[in-house]
């Protein structure tokens, strides 16, 4: 659902285009120690390109994010390489005070993951600006 | 519901040269995690862990987990969720434990909570909790 509850909610989206190839995807693996290649779920934490796009547009810097609660669900495991599409966009807004680093505003985005024209894969995840 | 426990084990030690080279694999250059007078511009108490580092490495201790509790490759890993509870810091080392759930014999949850090591800082708050959601390839 969508909602607001620290006032404005931009209605953007992002898309961005990446093409996965298989050196990449191992050598993010090795750095987090999954020995197990098939790890799709794992690969989808890195940062995305789209992520990156709608935290300027919402008129916020890298250095002021921090993440949060995060969720993933992975349909389907598509070969690589292959030529992957994500569709970011800001599902939830929320101000919230704090009472040691002033005001946190807490923005959800969700995330599609498309290859040849189908999803496979759906993120949420939500960033904590300070 | 069928509850067993996964005992506590060490699972990431957080350095410079991890956080310097996940930050470039994970596309994630903020300096709050590579610059110790950037993090504390932004009141933070020094250079602080990627949270997704610490999600990754979570989800590489589910795998090893599934393949031992579920038999191997008759499970796949189909949802992950994970909450930071407090910041881990430059120079912590982890460690990570919980307990399987079953409800259905085609879907089991494996429960983890990470939290520092004794011996590796003063306070051992839980850090990040997750869930991981197996699903057999058998269904009925």
């Amino acid at each position: 659902m969508t909602e607001s509850a620290g006032g404005k909610l931009p209605k953007v989206s992002s898309t961005v285009r990446d093409r996965m190839e298989p050196e990449s995807f191992r050598e993010f693996l090795d750095t987090v120690g999954a020995s197990d290649h098939s790890a799709w779920i794992t690969y989808l934490t890195r940062f995305r390109d789209s992520e990156f796009e709608l935290i300027q547009t919402l008129g916020y810097s890298l250095e002021r994010t921090l993440h949060g609660e995060q969720k993933y669900e992975c349909t389907s495991w598509p070969n690589l390489p292959c030529d992957m599409e994500y569709e970011t966009a800001v599902e939830r807004s929320v101000e919230k005070k704090s009472g040691t680093r002033g005001t946190m505003t807490f923005v959800t985005m969700r995330t599609e993951f498309r290859t040849e024209g189908k999803t496979f894969a759906k993120a949420w995840a939500t960033f904590i600006f300070i | 519901m069928n509850q067993t426990t996964v005992p506590f084990r060490p699972f990431l030690k957080v350095d410079s040269t991890l956080l310097e080279r996940f930050a470039v694999i994970a596309r994630d250059p903020n300096p709050i995690h590579l610059d110790a007078e950037a993090a504390k511009k932004r009141g933070l108490p020094g250079r602080i862990a990627h949270g997704m580092l610490i999600a990754a490495a979570l989800e590489r201790v589910a795998r090893e987990e599934g393949a031992i509790g579920g038999g191997g490759s008759a499970w796949l890993l189909t949802q992950t969720e994970f909450r930071f509870r407090e910041m881990t810091l430059l120079g912590e080392s982890l460690e990570c434990g919980g307990e399987w759930k079953s409800t259905d014999p085609h879907r089991k949850e494996l429960h983890l909570i990470a939290r520092p090591i004794a011996e590796s800082t003063g306070s051992r708050a839980v850090r990040a909790t997750a869930i991981f959601t197996f699903e057999s390839l058998k269904a009925e």
